[in-house]
């Protein structure tokens, strides 16, 4: 403890480390002002998107804590969570009560989901996240087929408002007004003009005490170990494949809840899509926050979310009236976010280089000190 | 039985306390489904026949269903109205011939089905709930010059073919 305070400032080594979040921060310093939005506009988009996204970034921290990574693989989660919001939209189920219907549903779909990911990264160590995006891939494959095909005949589904004219397959696009806000408005109340969801907060701030929970559990302490060192945890009597395959189902089941709060909150559901890229901005926002592969913490989350939507906010208007296109917002939000990513990538494997290079250097000294 | 172990280990408290959850999750799956199922009632002031009677539309009416707010009903209105759950109460005022208003008491009622219609004149002859409500069908209007088969969705059902080549688009 002593040792971490007393260790000195360096402003190089803060920078290096939080190269991403002070590139975003000064992206939007710049920003505001040209943007011309007010303070209270900008709080209230802020709210209503970080409750949208939260539930479903924070699925993201048990996998890192197990050393898998990036979970590319929450697509399959958010796959699972849109059926079950399929599935209660057909049935015409409302409200709270729908949305509960459609965890329950999605709860099943997930765990087996999540489990099958689980045993491919069991196969494919120290590739995991390549893998875990070529599974969600894969899985929106047959997410389509069932979806498109298996949905009217073989599922029944017999509403107007989810299957096609045609008498199979799902619609392109499903208005979820049954749904929709139905989780944000229960105790909402207003700061001003600033609309606050209490209900939605409860729950992500649940959500992150049971992840501070968690890590303290024996599985918790079994998935910190096996992120930190495989072998040494398997000496140690952890089972390590069983270890890894239980932080994905977790964190594909968090998905799945993540993405029913996200889609209540948005109030369509673009079938085919939706989930997509839901895997490819989450990870954006947590490497926004200054998360690493290896390293991610509920603030970074939450630095991440805001900052990330910061920026979607405030480009598409700086950038219209800059140059008078609102469409360079659009252009921004698919570059920014894969090239987060890779940044985030690139820095991790030049610092994961130099830790190894400097331990190898402090090793050769002690063995020619010893010698 | 399973890798060796018996039937005693394997029906162990843990066993029963799991089976539990999931049964209690089921039975909360199953209550979710029919509290929130939402269903649509039409409440209709048309003339109608009922039982091979027929009674005429009222001149006014005001209908309230629960404790939703009460809509008014002028000759040949149909409104409807989204509810949650089978049972409910409608609360119908109206007018005399010398326009004096006519409370009637509030009625309970079971949605026979996710479309219902109740009868406003119906209810206001005095007639039993049960007569005055039944399942609604729409009723098919064919239009001279518009084929009855026409699949206007054929052309959604287009779009969502290219599907897969609008994802082609990502890569």
């Amino acid at each position: 403890m002593n040792k971490k305070m007393n260790r000195k400032f360096d402003t190089k080594d803060f920078i290096a480390n939080n190269i991403v979040p002070i590139i975003f921060v000064v992206l939007c310093i710049v920003c505001y002002p040209i943007a011309g939005y007010s303070p209270e506009y900008l709080i209230d988009q802020i709210i209503t998107r970080l409750v949208r996204n939260s539930f479903l970034v924070l699925s993201l921290l048990i996998p890192i804590m197990a050393g898998m990574g990036l979970n590319f693989g929450m697509t399959l989660g958010a796959m699972a969570g849109q059926i079950g919001i399929v599935f209660i939209t057909a049935w015409n189920i409302v409200g709270i009560p729908g949305l509960l219907l459609a965890a329950i549903i999605a709860t099943p779909i997930a765990i087996i989901l999540g489990w099958f990911c689980g045993k491919m990264l069991n196969m494919a160590k120290g590739r995991e996240m390549i893998t875990s995006y070529m599974i969600s891939f894969f899985m929106n494959g047959v997410y389509q087929l069932v979806v498109l095909y298996g949905m009217g005949p073989v599922i029944p589904l017999h509403s107007d408002q989810v299957i096609l004219p045609r008498g199979y397959g799902v619609r392109n696009t499903i208005d979820l007004i049954n749904v929709r806000r139905s989780i944000d408005n229960f105790l909402q109340f207003n700061i001003g003009p600033v609309r606050i969801p209490l209900l939605t907060i409860i729950l992500i701030a649940l959500l992150c005490v049971v992840i501070i929970w968690f890590r303290k559990t024996k599985l918790g302490q079994d998935m910190r170990a096996v992120g930190q060192d495989m072998e040494v945890a398997r000496e140690a009597g952890i089972k390590v494949e069983r270890t890894r395959i239980l932080s994905i189902v977790i964190s594909t089941v968090f998905a799945a809840y993540g993405m029913i709060i996200y889609l209540s909150n948005m109030g369509t559901l673009n079938t085919y899509n939706s989930h997509s890229q839901i895997g490819m901005f989450s990870i954006a926002a947590l490497l926004v926050g200054g998360a690493s592969v290896s390293r991610a913490s509920i603030k970074n989350v939450f630095l991440g979310i805001v900052l990330f939507h910061l920026m979607f906010i405030l480009t598409p208007q700086a950038g219209k009236n800059l140059i008078g296109q609102a469409q360079i917002g659009e252009f921004f939000r698919v570059f920014v976010s894969y090239g987060v990513i890779t940044l985030s990538l690139v820095l991790y494997e030049i610092r994961t280089r130099r830790e190894k290079a400097e331990s190898a250097k402090v090793l050769a000294n002690a063995q020619e000190a010893k010698a | 039985m399973i890798k060796g172990k018996s039937a005693k280990e394997i029906f162990d408290i843990r066993f029963f306390v799991r089976l539990g959850c999931i049964l209690i999750i089921i039975a909360l799956a199953i209550f979710l489904y029919f509290y929130g199922k939402q269903r649509t009632l039409y409440v209709d002031n048309w003339s109608t026949e009922i039982n091979g009677v027929s009674y005429r539309y009222a001149d006014w009416a005001e209908a309230q269903v629960d404790d939703l707010a009460a809509s008014e009903y002028n000759p040949r209105v149909r409104r409807g109205i989204p509810l949650r759950g089978r049972t409910h109460t409608i609360t119908v005022t109206t007018e005399d011939d010398n326009f004096n208003l006519i409370e009637l008491d509030p009625v309970e009622f079971r949605l026979p089905a996710d479309q219902s219609i109740i009868s406003l004149p119906g209810l206001i002859a005095g007639l039993p709930v049960e007569d005055c409500i039944k399942e609604f069908i729409p009723e098919v209007v064919e239009i001279p010059g518009v084929s009855a088969t026409d699949t206007s969705g054929g052309e959604e059902a287009a779009a969502e073919e290219d599907l897969f080549g609008d994802m082609s688009m990502d890569f």
